[in-house]
């Protein structure tokens, strides 16, 4: 290891360097060359304005937080469209399941060989058990066709007597 | 963003460090227009982390270890390099043959330095730009202490070497 307080002496500024051996000595010309070739090097660039660098920098920075900004507005959004689309995904399959799940009973139809009253209030007894019993407070798509079916065939009763 | 003590201390940084760190830039990379967008970064880099970095005595060692990293960064990227001594241009003197000896002696210099390591090159420029102590040297290059005095002592063993005969 170099000794520290050499290398401090060889290098130090001008005037401060002493007790210098004859090694150290050319040393101390070789750094004072560099120094005077460093120091007398002419600044080509222009001298810096505090204000334009400060400008610059809250340019810089008024920048970097748009673009920030910006990021967190295309991620959001594609969390948000990776949800939606999932959300979709999800409930997809289980709701075409539920409604294509129940399939309606053919409901049997009374058999039209006596006379025509008796038949007409067997349907009507058949219609108010039915509508009581498909009595429901929500809409579900099976019950509906099964309105549907029962209305049809209680206009098909009617215009037939 | 920013307030008034931000502005003031970015003000004092230009007006005691800018133009050295210029000079140190411009001797790293060898292109003044480089060197001036990279100045521009080390005080953009400096005030972002200002926050992080709160002792004022250490200013300009702080200012120089950034200079540093970005100057390596900026010469690891292909086609950087350039001649240090044609970028040099004579320094004006009032008398026309010294200066243009000095000014050839010095050209002689800058280009023997730029034969060194880069690792002598980035000693000797910090201890010389920078004002830094070894030890400070050593943190900013992120190696031992004996490593940076070895560094700064075979650079200049080089350059006396090689401006032994050189310079009149």
């Amino acid at each position: 290891m170099m000794d520290h307080d050499r290398v401090e002496k060889i290098t130090a500024p001008d005037g401060a360097a002493q007790d210098l051996d004859e090694e150290e000595a050319r040393l101390r010309d070789a750094w004072l060359a560099l120094t005077n070739a460093l120091g007398n090097a002419p600044n080509g660039a222009p001298s810096l304005d505090p204000d334009d660098v400060y400008a610059e920098l809250m340019s810089r920075e008024r920048r970097r937080a748009k673009s920030n900004r910006r990021t967190a507005v295309v991620c959001a959004a594609s969390l948000i469209i990776a949800v939606v689309v999932g959300v979709f995904a999800w409930n997809r399959g289980p709701a075409e399941e539920r409604i294509g799940g129940n399939d309606v009973a053919m409901v049997p139809i009374p058999a039209w060989d006596d006379d025509w009253e008796a038949s007409a209030r067997e349907v009507e007894r058949e219609l108010l058990a039915n509508a009581e019993s498909l009595r429901y407070e929500t809409r579900v798509a099976w019950i509906d066709r099964e309105l549907d079916f029962l209305f049809v065939e209680c206009v098909r009763v009617w215009t037939t007597l | 963003m920013g307030d008034a003590s931000d502005r003031m201390r970015v003000s004092a940084w230009v007006r005691e460090h800018g133009p050295s760190l210029q000079r140190f830039l411009r001797a790293r990379v060898r292109d003044e227009h480089a060197a001036a967008d990279l100045v521009q970064e080390v005080f953009y880099r400096a005030w972002r982390k200002r926050l992080q970095y709160e002792p004022q005595s250490k200013d300009r060692a702080y200012l120089f270890a950034i200079a540093d990293r970005l100057a390596c960064d900026h010469l690891r990227r292909p086609h950087r390099m350039a001649v240090f001594a044609e970028l040099e241009e004579p320094a004006e003197c009032g008398d026309p043959a010294g200066g243009l000896l000095e000014a050839e002696n010095a050209a002689l210099v800058r280009e023997e330095l730029s034969r060194l390591s880069d690792a002598q090159q980035r000693t000797l420029l910090l201890r010389f730009f920078a004002g830094m102590s070894f030890q400070e040297i050593a943190d900013a290059l992120g190696c031992p202490l004996g490593t940076v005095l070895s560094h700064c002592r075979r650079g200049l063993e080089r350059l006396r070497e090689a401006l032994a005969g050189e310079l009149a």
